[in-house]
């Protein structure tokens, strides 16, 4: 989208948005109330479309706010705006409640038990005296600042500003590291926890802020209707909520406020047609689902960028990429560009005082696998694995297919438990520790079945690697001024990443756009934006060609000898033979040769086994 | 001492429709992985469609047969018209599916019955059974010998038949399946039926016990899904958990509030969620 | 026409490129083919669309003359294109017989001739005879191997695809696998599509072979002929 286009929509939406400010009272109340129930819905997104939560329970913190803004109001003289912030304040206390419980479980479990807290909610407001029972709480009051009632076209103002402020929030932290980590977070938690995120933490984090913000809207709702009532805390009000939501477009946080003119806006406005209200929506729902998933601002977003996309194609398409990546030598100071962007240009050499680091040299083994044993039900899939990867050394682990080679990754880096045995990191016991505790000590992984956000640009999966090397907060991330140091940081460096594996013309390409073989060494470049010491390369040379094979054996060479080490899983044997400093063969789960490359092709038992040239 | 009675079968009645949905959940989760929120509804239908016809005249028991063929068509166009094509969906943007799926059900029934509840004659008319102290009308235990006959028919089709072993094929890995040769979505297709014929007629046989309107089915697809997890998501499982469930909200109305009764299902959800763990490792070191 | 198993100019995807170009494969009735090459080459992906889960972009897939492409997968196995999946994919909750009982479902097989079949399959694999009662997902990598042979001869092929029989097995049982399934096109009449990743035992046992490369075939011809070709030894069986 151009800057013009911009700005004709920038300017066409405030028209719209200034629109109830002369119109009717009854419009005006209308859009109030839309807006307010926007709000809600853009914490759901967050929640929801950002986070991946189905929660069926949302009106339950939709109506904390509601009637803590309430009851605040008639019990106290304090002014509204510290009653909305006790209204987010109580959600996102009982958000965190609900999510420690829910969050421990995954799949349709979350869903049902918000749906159950949410119940809960709704039968002890209906249940007990001080939220005035079945019939509510009345006269809640406007006086936000304590200088007495707002006009209803203050309210839609501030109401609008929120809702604005939400959207921002959200569609900035779409951007950011942490919303990186929610898009990979949604499509496989193993590859968040790869690259350092702790899932549970990110999820109860986004839940309770999505959730507070809900009672945001809650809170503004009870003001600009001047009273709440159980019906609005109930089952139906929860899935309107989502409803608004998918019908928008999730994760678009424009969405949201689509939704709730669509869901709310519409059939208030057109009274005639209550009855048909719930099958219209319902239909409506099911219709997005199977045939438009996006929603309508996702489905407008998606064209415009297959639109941007086909304009730039031409030149990009004609314009060859370099067909020899550009790997720069190492150590090679006069590669580095100038000033800001030596990070860049020398990814591996990064000023030591930035977030990155030269990995420590030394030579007593950086990893130190004892006794390591993984059953499965009856069958054993490793047992009695000894390997130590030594600093600066290109480990190789090769045997037959279902020897039991993703399981030894899958162990080191803490996807799963070992039955037996012990992992050590340079001296420290690891087998305990959470995957993304080991990646932040300094272990970067890449998978046999690629594992690339399909919703990232080539260069924000990179970025994606940096994660444990960054800090920026989901808070921070959302108010974009604050991160922007961080993130030009992070940006030069996939830069300089993507110059080196010759990828810089695809940097914003998605995944599903680019060769399979392409595809495998974005992940390396993850990997190598996580500047990490041991890399555990499963199978990257699969589906390469001659050429990309070679430039992969360059590049895994450059990376040793930056004092790297690289676990390499692996079935190319010449790729093997040729870069490996020491091969470690597995056969049945069971560790049956370690050596240089030479010993092992010459071990008989290795030959008859695995190499497999006849007896 | 005969109030308690008194109460646990009333316990037990609600149960059985409770028992009757989870049955329901379970067998088209079994095929088609997916908890079907919209199960409910098939019973709400069921209940309005009786009580439209024995309202014009038709006998309960004739009735019956539209009410549970009513149910089974709409499961069938549920799994041809949503399930089939949303295959590769996410867990979550499938339950969503139910849901909006029990919205427009929803709609459906405001438009064609209003949104006052209505009830309907029984099917079993007569004097209450006395038993010690207890009085249990007719139409009470037909609904409960329901839910027990239909769960030994269940149990013998999805756990004893041949096609039952080939649903569970389905269930474990539809691909292998296609690979033996089984045609994964007519079995699918059964499954749904089969599902949606016992919600239809669970409902009509709950009409006169309890009054339907458009928004009972929800709620009573998470009655049935709290009960089927409660009973281990098992056919046999689904009946003991409903008639628990039930026994479980009948004793809080009667003893705590009427206005918890949905307090009490939740907590029975949270805390079967948050023992499951647990329970599975007792499971596991039993051999179970 | 041919008999048995025809691939022509096949281009396959999952939605971007393609990951199949222009493949090209036979397999006749009572030989045995082997299908090479390394992770990523395609070979699996050729076991889907010749199985009936892929839809080609180009190209056509015909067993003995009839079209396979758009066939549903249920359907291409009744017609007698039998698939072998990789990993074994049996129903571990099920026991043996159960296992392959399933192979009768929603079929106009006869009591008789089901008992014939499995009696038959019982025949070849007398391990799985002891363990008829028995959960398949209790049992050994090699005896589950077996199972999942047995399960695709009692629907009886005429072509059988078996895709990475040896993965995840002991050398031991492999070469035990390896020697049933030499033996399976000879005693059935069917044609055998073997894919491997372990070259050298695959082409012993193999009439002909193809080598998969990146989407493509890039060699093709008798097993010895290419078991002898040091080029192709060395370039592409990692040999």
């Amino acid at each position: 989208m151009s800057a013009r286009h911009r700005w004709a929509a920038a300017i066409a939406l405030a028209a719209v948005l200034a629109w109830p400010l002369q119109a009717s009272s009854f419009w005006l109340g209308l859009s109030l109330t839309v807006t307010t129930y926007a709000i809600a819905a853009v914490g759901l997104d967050l929640v929801y479309g950002y986070g991946g939560m189905l929660s069926l329970g949302h009106a339950a913190f939709f109506g904390i706010g509601a009637y803590t803004v309430a009851i605040g109001s008639r019990e106290t003289e304090l002014p509204g705006v510290v009653l909305l912030a006790g209204a987010c304040l109580l959600a996102a206390v009982g958000a965190l409640v609900v999510g420690l419980v829910a969050l421990r479980t995954t799949g349709y479990y979350f869903s049902l038990l918000t749906l159950a807290a949410a119940l809960i909610v709704a039968s002890v407001i209906k249940g007990v005296d001080w939220t005035g029972g079945p019939s509510g709480v009345g006269g809640v009051d406007r006086n936000l600042l304590g200088t007495g009632e707002l006009t209803v076209a203050s309210m839609y103002v501030i109401a609008v500003a929120a809702v604005l402020g939400g959207i921002g929030f959200v569609r900035s932290l779409r951007r950011s590291r942490q919303g990186r980590a929610l898009a990979a977070l949604r499509v496989n938690p193993a590859l968040a926890a790869a690259v350092g995120v702790d899932v549970l933490r990110l999820k109860l984090g986004t839940f309770v802020l999505g959730c507070a913000f809900t009672g945001l809207g809650g809170g503004l709702f009870a003001q600009s209707l001047a009273y709440v009532s159980p019906e609005f805390v109930g089952l139906t009000q929860s899935i309107q909520f989502l409803v608004m939501v998918v019908i928008g477009g999730m994760a678009t946080g424009w969405g949201a406020l689509a939704g709730a003119v669509v869901v709310r806006g519409i059939p208030e406005a057109v009274q005639s047609l209550r009855d048909w209200q719930l099958l219209a929506l319902g239909l409506l729902t099911l219709v997005v689902l199977v045939r438009f998933r996006l929603g309508v601002v996702g489905t407008v977003e998606a064209w415009v960028r297959r639109r941007a996309a086909s304009v730039s194609a031409g030149p990009t398409a004609a314009r060859p990429g370099p067909a020899v990546p550009t790997t720069p030598a190492v150590g090679s100071d006069e590669v580095a560009g100038d000033g800001s962007g030596a990070a860049a240009a020398d990814a591996g050499a990064a000023p030591a005082d930035g977030p990155w680091e030269r990995p420590a040299a030394g030579s007593a083994p950086l990893l130190d696998v004892s006794g390591l044993e993984r059953r499965f039900g009856g069958v054993t899939a490793l047992s009695g694995v000894d390997l130590q990867v030594t600093p600066g050394q290109i480990h190789a682990l090769i045997g037959p297919n279902g020897a039991g080679k993703t399981t030894f990754i899958n162990l080191v880096t803490g996807v799963d438990r070992p039955t037996a045995g012990r992992i050590r990191w340079r001296d420290r016991d690891i087998t305990r520790e959470p995957p993304h505790r080991r990646a932040r000590l300094g272990m970067a992984r890449t998978f046999q079945l690629v594992a690339l956000c399909p919703e990232l640009t080539v260069a924000e999966n990179l970025a994606l690697g940096a994660y444990h090397r960054t800090r920026t907060g989901v808070l921070r991330g959302g108010t974009r001024l604050l991160a922007r140091g961080e993130e030009r940081a992070v940006h030069e460096r996939v830069l300089g990443v993507l110059d080196r594996l010759g990828l810089a013309h695809l940097a914003d390409r998605r995944p599903d756009e680019i060769p399979v073989g392409q595809r495998r060494l974005v992940e390396v470049g993850r990997a190598l934006m996580a500047d990490a010491e041991l890399l555990l390369l499963d199978e990257p040379a699969a589906g390469l060609n001659e050429t990309e094979t070679n430039e992969l054996a360059r590049l895994l060479r450059d990376i040793r000898a930056e004092g790297r080490s690289i676990l390499l899983v692996e079935h190319d044997m010449r790729l093997v033979m040729d870069i490996s400093d020491v091969v470690t063969v597995l056969d049945f789960g069971v560790p049956l040769r370690t050596g240089t490359p030479d010993e092992v092709a010459r071990d008989e038992q290795v030959v008859a086994a695995y190499l497999g040239v006849e007896a | 001492m005969s109030d308690l009675l008194t109460v646990a079968w009333a316990g037990l009645t609600v149960g059985a429709s409770y028992a009757l949905v989870a049955l329901g959940i379970v067998i088209a989760q079994r095929v088609t992985r997916v908890v079907n929120l919209a199960q409910g509804e098939f019973s709400v239908l069921g209940g309005f469609t009786t009580a439209t016809l024995t309202a014009a005249g038709w006998p309960v028991a004739l009735a019956l047969v539209p009410a549970a063929a009513l149910g089974g068509a709409l499961a069938a166009v549920q799994e041809w018209a949503l399930l089939r094509r949303l295959r590769d969906a996410t867990g979550p943007i499938l339950l969503l599916t139910t849901v909006a799926l029990a919205v427009t059900f929803q709609g459906a029934e405001v438009l064609l019955w209003g949104r006052d509840p209505r009830t309907g004659p029984v099917l079993v008319s007569g004097d209450p059974v006395v038993l010690g102290g207890l009085r249990m009308s007719r139409q009470s235990l037909a609904l409960v010998a329901l839910a027990v006959v239909l769960t030994l028919v269940a149990h013998a089709v999805i756990d004893r038949s041949a096609t039952g072993k080939a649903m569970s094929a389905v269930a474990e890995d539809p691909d292998a399946a296609r690979m033996t040769g089984i045609d994964v979505y007519r079995l699918r297709l059964l499954g749904l039926v089969l599902a949606g014929t016992i919600g239809g007629l669970a409902g009509a046989v709950a009409l006169p016990l309890f009054l339907v309107d458009f928004s009972r089915g929800l709620a009573l697809s998470l009655k049935g899904f709290v009960a089927a997890v409660l009973g281990g998501s098992s056919v046999g499982g689904a009946l003991a958990g409903g008639l628990a469930l039930g026994v479980i909200e009948a004793l809080t109305v009667r003893y705590v509030s009427d206005l918890f009764s949905d307090v009490a299902t939740s907590l029975v959800l949270i805390a079967v969620v948050l023992a499951g763990p647990y329970v599975g490792r007792v499971r596991a070191m039993v051999g179970a | 026409m041919s008999t048995g198993l025809s691939v022509r100019n096949l281009h396959v995807g999952y939605g971007g490129p393609p990951v199949l170009q222009d493949v090209s494969v036979d397999v006749a009735p009572g030989e045995t083919v082997a299908l090479l090459g390394s992770n990523g080459a395609g070979k699996s992906t050729l076991a889907r669309a010749v199985a009936g889960f892929l839809v080609p972009q180009q190209g056509s897939i015909a067993l003995a003359g009839r079209d396979l492409r758009r066939r549903p997968p249920h359907l291409v196995v009744r017609d007698g294109l039998v698939s072998v999946p990789e990993g074994r994919r049996l129903f571990a909750g099920l026991t043996v017989e159960e296992n392959l009982r399933l192979a009768f479902h929603g079929r106009p097989v006869g009591d008789a001739e089901a008992e014939r079949r499995l009696g038959a399959a019982f025949d070849r694999f007398p391990r799985l005879a002891e363990r008829r009662t028995q959960r398949a997902g209790t049992m050994s990598g090699g005896e589950q191997q077996m199972l999942a042979i047995a399960r695709a001869l009692v629907l009886q092929p005429r072509v059988l695809v078996m895709d990475e029989p040896s993965t995840g097995l002991a050398p031991l049982i492999v070469q035990q696998i390896f020697d049933i399934v030499g033996s399976l096109a000879g005693d059935l009449g069917a044609g055998v599509l073997l894919i491997e990743q372990n070259a050298a035992s695959a082409l012993r046992i193999s009439d002909r072979a193809y080598v998969l490369e990146r989407g493509r075939v890039v060699a093709e011809g008798p097993a010895h002929e290419l078991l002898d070709d040091e080029t192709v030894r060395a370039a592409y069986l990692g040999l």
